[in-house]
């Protein structure tokens, strides 16, 4: 689906290289997702891709062609939801829906059947200037697949919204993975990328340094911590041991045979935990 | 390939005018308007005969300038052209679509306010192509404008000096009122234009005019449409606001 190598970018006005040497492909049906914190590229990644920024050098392939040579029709293929919700606040849900909609050949999709799909059903005559963040999140987000695209784009898609509704958005991006979709997401919540993606990208400063499941991740990269509580001398103290060096520690020893365990929890090493050890920097 | 293009601007055209309409921009037309219809009542037929066709003319230069740069800002602060420019709508659609909406209002409140203040014969053909390629005129220098500018304010304070360039020649017409060579004035052509619907000039002048502003809008809408492309679409825009400019 899409093809990127040795991708470098620097904006016009700024010096810094904001993009140096990306190589990445995703397949077909798969949710790959880039992680990285706020400045990383993430976005300019994506609108690279999207078409929106020119300049780039490397090569950029997707849907069988090179980005430049690709022309409005492009954008009857692929569905874009920004991390800002950008919609007409003086008008209604649906109206806004229907506008963007009637842009496009395909326009089969139902409007009542999308909102409904993200709660939004009941408010589809509301302006939209009333709507939370939530809401306008939500309508951004189907705006994007109105013309059922086989490929999307979604640009920190739960930032800023609140459990209720970040699981709304996160269920939805599931369903469409399940339809067969391809599905290219930013995010620097670590969680996300863990319940979503298919594979991740690290990246930070402009670099991708590994690209991988979230699960091979943890496992290669990521050192599962034991943490043990037990009582001494009738005080009550813990200790922190790495699971691979449990059979080979004395002090684990000893305190298995001589005091009282109180408990034993193993603790699985976080996306993020991963993310600080390959690029020496935290995901906030 | 051209009937979805057309139909993709009739689709965007039904978008601006529900725009400007929810925006308001249809009441203070209305009401502006009705202040003209108010004024040129009250004045004397014969003031009246040179007022009514420069009243007409400033609606779709002067009027139209204005409502063009609120409406491409409210879009822009609003963030929608950034889900525009991910659709399949072409750059030069959505730069037609925006001259159109205008231009229809701005026929609309002409004819009105002519068939309201001008009881003696109108050459409605003229009248109609006036104020059309004036609109036509306008509103892309407007668009030129608004693509430069990130704010209301902003625009408003670029419009002057454009404003003053544009309008200025018209000045020339007091002491020259024949002169052809002013023609070449796209203010004075369009000027001429709406005049002449009321006060017949001879055939060879109105086509020239005519034909000149045709080949003008035709160039500057090439030109807009790339300007359009190159700040718009291809603006490095993040979100609403170009954070490199905040
Ligand atoms: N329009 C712009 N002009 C200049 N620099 C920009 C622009 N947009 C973003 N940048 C810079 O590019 C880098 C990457 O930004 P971005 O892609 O938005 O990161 P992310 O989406 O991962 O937060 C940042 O250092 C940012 O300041
Ligand atoms: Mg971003």
């Amino acid at each position: 689906m899409i093809l990127v190598e040795k991708l470098d970018f620097t904006y016009h006005n700024g010096q810094k290289e904001v993009l140096s040497g990306l190589d990445f492909h995703i397949e077909k049906g798969e949710v790959f997702g880039f992680l990285g914190p706020s400045g990383a590229g993430k976005t300019t990644t994506q609108r690279i891709i999207i078409g929106l920024l020119r300049g780039y050098s490397g090569k950029v392939k997707i849907l069988g062609k090179e980005r430049r040579e690709w022309k409005k029709d492009f954008y009857e293929r692929i569905g874009v939801a920004f991390d800002f919700p950008n919609l007409y606040t003086k008008l209604s849900a649906s109206e806004n829906l229907k506008l963007i909609g009637s842009y496009y050949r395909n326009q089969e999709q139902n409007i009542e059947e999308l909102l409904d799909h993200v709660g939004l059903l009941k408010d589809k005559d509301k302006k939209v200037e009333g709507f939370s963040k939530g809401m306008k999140m939500r309508l951004n987000f189907v705006r994007s697949i109105l013309h059922n695209p086989d490929l999307i784009f979604l640009d920190e898609p739960t930032t800023g919204l609140d459990p209720v509704n970040a699981k709304i958005i996160k269920d939805k991006i599931l369903e469409l993975k399940g339809e067969g979709k391809t599905i290219f997401l930013t995010t620097h919540n670590m969680t996300v990328a863990e319940q979503l993606c298919d594979r991740v990208g690290f990246i930070n400063d402009g670099v991708l340094s590994v690209i991988d499941s979230p699960k091979n991740l943890m496992v290669t990269y990521g050192n599962p911590m034991v943490k043990v509580s037990y009582i001494e001398a009738g005080k009550e103290e813990t200790m922190t041991l790495s699971l691979t060096e449990m059979s080979g520690n004395l002090e684990f020893h000893r305190i298995v045979d001589t005091c009282d365990i109180l408990t034993i929890h193993s603790q699985e090493a976080t996306l993020e935990d991963v993310f600080i050890q390959l690029t020496g920097r935290s995901l906030l | 390939m051209i009937k979805e293009s057309m139909k993709r601007i009739k689709n965007a055209l039904i978008a601006d005018l529900k725009f400007e309409r929810k925006q308001g921009f249809f009441i203070i037309y209305l009401i502006i308007s009705f202040l003209y219809l108010l004024v040129l009542t009250q004045i004397p037929e014969n003031v009246r005969h040179i007022a009514v066709p420069l009243v007409i003319f400033s609606d779709p230069s002067v009027l139209g300038l204005f409502f063009i740069g609120g409406m491409l800002l409210l879009e822009k602060e609003q963030g929608i052209l950034q889900s525009i420019v991910v659709t399949p709508l072409k750059s030069i659609e959505y730069v037609i679509s925006k001259v159109a909406s205008l231009s229809i209002i701005a026929v609309l409140a002409g004819l009105l306010i002519s068939r309201l203040t001008y009881s003696e014969s109108v050459n409605y053909i003229y009248l109609l192509m006036g104020i059309l390629l004036t609109s036509f005129f306008f509103t892309q220098i407007g668009i030129l404008i608004a693509c430069r500018s990130r704010t209301i304010n902003e625009f408003f304070l670029r419009m002057v000096p454009w404003m003053l360039a544009l309008m200025a020649p018209a000045f020339l017409l007091i002491p020259f009122w024949d002169a052809a060579v002013l023609n070449l004035f796209p203010i004075v052509a369009c000027l001429r234009l709406v005049y002449g619907a009321y006060h017949f000039n001879s055939i060879g002048m109105i086509a020239f005019q005519m034909i000149y502003m045709a080949l003008l809008n035709g160039g500057l809408l090439i030109y807009t449409t790339k300007q359009f492309e190159e700040r718009i679409v291809y603006g490095g825009q993040h979100g609403q606001i170009d954070p490199s400019q905040k």
